[in-house]
């Protein structure tokens, strides 16, 4: 892993077109503008983590899933919602 | 096109109705071809089958159909990685997940699926300003 040390407008160039440059300093945070091909998707890494972890959950469907049922669970939530309405 | 699928076997899947993504669905890179897979035509809900992977499938909706008052707002970045020029050529889903065996389902509204209908080609979107999360209730039992 390679540790450097930068100043507020300072940059990075990683490979041949992404680029990242440091904005602003306060206290504890540190303010990136980041430049990289649109083909290159860019997260904060907390959220990249949860969106592959939801993606893992939702992969371990049961083997006898109907869709069917889903939808009649669907409609039954949506039928007492609407009750709850009219009362 | 013939795949072979741990859940609905070998299936014969028309090649224009293929869907990639490109850069892959976070969690599972290696898989970028899925064929959307119906029970009944016009349903909300699909079967989402990796092409690649035999065992990878998702549950995917459409939110318009099953979200009151659901709007989504698409990072300009990504509508152009997907080149998609007008709404009427987009299509979006959101994956399902059951929870506890299927007692209870949510819906991933932090990071929709974005497809472009003309292009086959879509990404997984993590939204920046959603009032929604990634475990949105969809319907709960009791």
């Amino acid at each position: 892993m390679l540790v450097l040390t930068r100043k507020i407008g300072q940059s990075l160039i990683i490979g041949d077109d992404v680029e990242v440059t440091i904005v602003e300093i306060r206290g504890e945070q540190v303010r990136l503008s980041i430049k990289a091909p649109l083909e290159i998707p860019i997260h904060r890494k907390e959220v990249y983590e949860l969106i592959q972890q939801e993606n893992q959950e939702a992969a371990l469907l049961p083997s006898e899933v109907r869709l069917e049922n889903i939808m009649e669970l669907w409609q039954g939530k949506n039928s007492q919602e609407d009750e709850k309405d009219r009362k | 096109m013939v795949i072979q699928t741990l859940r609905f076997g070998e299936i014969d899947v028309p090649e224009e109705q293929i869907i990639e993504f490109p850069i892959g669905i976070p969690g599972f890179s290696e898989g970028k071809k899925f064929i959307p897979i119906q029970y009944r035509e016009g349903s909300p809900l699909l079967f989402l089958q990796s092409v690649d992977l035999p065992e990878l499938t998702f549950i995917i909706g459409d939110p318009f159909m099953l979200i009151a008052n659901y709007t989504v707002e698409i990072p300009p970045d990504d509508l152009e990685a997907l080149q998609i020029k007008s709404p009427e050529e987009v299509a979006i889903y959101m994956i399902l997940t059951l929870r506890e065996g299927g007692k209870h389902i949510t819906a991933n509204l932090l990071a929709p699926l974005v497809i472009n209908t003309r292009t086959q080609k879509g990404r997984q979107v993590i939204l920046h300003n959603t009032p929604y999360n990634s475990k949105y209730v969809l319907t709960s039992q009791g």
